[in-house]
C-alpha cells in the first residue's frame, strides 16, 4: 500500500493504524537503536514515535517526502528531546561507569583518541561547520543549507571536498 | 593548509555526483544501509572518483555511530565544544 493511501485509510478509518504500526515499527526501532544504543531505551523511544505519529497524522503530507522520511524525522526528534531531558544524570552514570574499567577512560578522552573526529576539528572553515551539523548534530544536507544560510548543493559540495581532506589526513 | 585549501577548490563535481552524495549520505543517516554499488552505478563515469568520498562518509558515520553506542547519552556538539576549549586547545 503506498504512503498516501496508508495514511488516507487511517485518517478515514477504513485502515488500522495497527497497519502502519507493524509495517514501520521495526524499521523506527532499529534506527533509534543505532542512535542511543540501548534496546530497552530504543522501544520506549520507537512507541513515542509511533504514537506521536498516530496524533499527528493528519499533518503529513506525502508531496513533501516519503511517510519513511517523516517518521525518520519524528524519531530525530524524539530521541534529542530524550537526550536533552536527561543529559545530566545519564552523562554522570556514564562516567561512573567508565571509572570501573582499568583505562578509566571517560566520553572527552574517548574523543580525543578517536582520530577521524580530532581531524574533522582541524579542518577549514565551512567544511569543518558542515560535516559537524550533518555528522555530530545529525542535520540533512537541507537543514545545513538553512542554518547556513546556502543551497543545498553547495553544502553538499562542501562537505565532498571536507571529506576529500579528511582522507588525506588519516 | 592553504596548499590543501587550494587544490580541493579545484576539485569540483558535477549536479548528478552531489546528488547521488547527498541521496547516498542520506540513506545512510536514515540508517537504510544502502548499497554504494548500486548509487555509483548512477554516475559510471565517476565510478573511482566518488568511491573514496562515499567511503569516507561511510567512516564518519561509522564513527559517530560507535561513539553514541558507547555514550549513547553524550550530546556530542557540546562534548566537541568543551574538547576545544580544553586549555592548550583554544583556536
Amino acid at each position: 500500500m503506498r504512503d498516501a493511501e496508508l495514511v488516507a485509510g487511517i485518517l478515514d478509518g477504513s485502515v488500522d493504524f495497527a497497519v502502519l504500526w507493524d509495517e514501520y515499527w521495526s524499521r523506527v526501532y532499529d534506527c533509534i537503536r543505532r542512535m542511543v544504543g540501548d534496546a530497552e531505551l530504543a522501544k520506549d523511544l520507537a512507541n513515542c514515535v509511533l504514537e506521536r505519529a498516530n496524533e499527528q497524522l493528519a499533518r503529513f503530507d506525502a508531496k513533501k517526502g516519503s511517510l519513511w522520511t517523516w517518521l525518520h524525522l519524528k524519531a530525530k526528534t524524539v530521541v534529542i528531546a530524550h537526550f536533552r531531558r536527561h543529559r545530566l544524570r545519564t552523562v554522570s552514570l556514564e562516567v561512573l561507569d567508565d571509572s570501573r574499567e582499568p583505562t578509566c577512560e571517560g566520553p572527552e578522552q574517548v574523543y580525543e583518541r578517536a582520530a577521524v573526529w580530532r581531524a574533522v576539528d582541524g579542518l577549514p572553515e565551512p567544511e569543518r561547520s558542515v560535516l559537524a551539523l550533518h555528522y555530530h548534530d545529525g542535520y540533512s544536507w537541507d537543514e545545513v543549507a538553512r542554518l547556513l544560510g546556502t543551497s543545498a548543493r553547495t553544502v553538499r559540495r562542501l562537505a565532498m571536498r571536507g571529506l576529500v581532506m579528511l582522507r588525506g589526513r588519516l | 593548509m592553504a596548499d590543501e585549501r587550494s587544490d580541493t577548490t579545484e576539485l569540483d563535481f558535477t549536479d548528478a555526483e552531489l546528488d547521488m552524495f547527498g541521496d547516498f549520505t542520506e540513506a545512510v543517516q536514515r540508517c537504510e544501509h544502502p548499497d554504494m554499488e548500486k548509487y555509483l552505478a548512477r554516475c559510471p563515469g565517476s565510478a573511482a572518483k566518488m568511491r573514496p568520498i562515499l567511503e569516507m562518509a561511510l567512516l564518519m558515520d561509522s564513527a559517530v555511530t560507535q561513539y553514541r553506542r558507547k555514550y549513547p547519552h553524550v550530546d556530542l556538539r557540546k562534548l566537541r565544544e568543551l574538547v576545544q576549549k580544553q586549555p592548550g586547545k583554544e583556536k
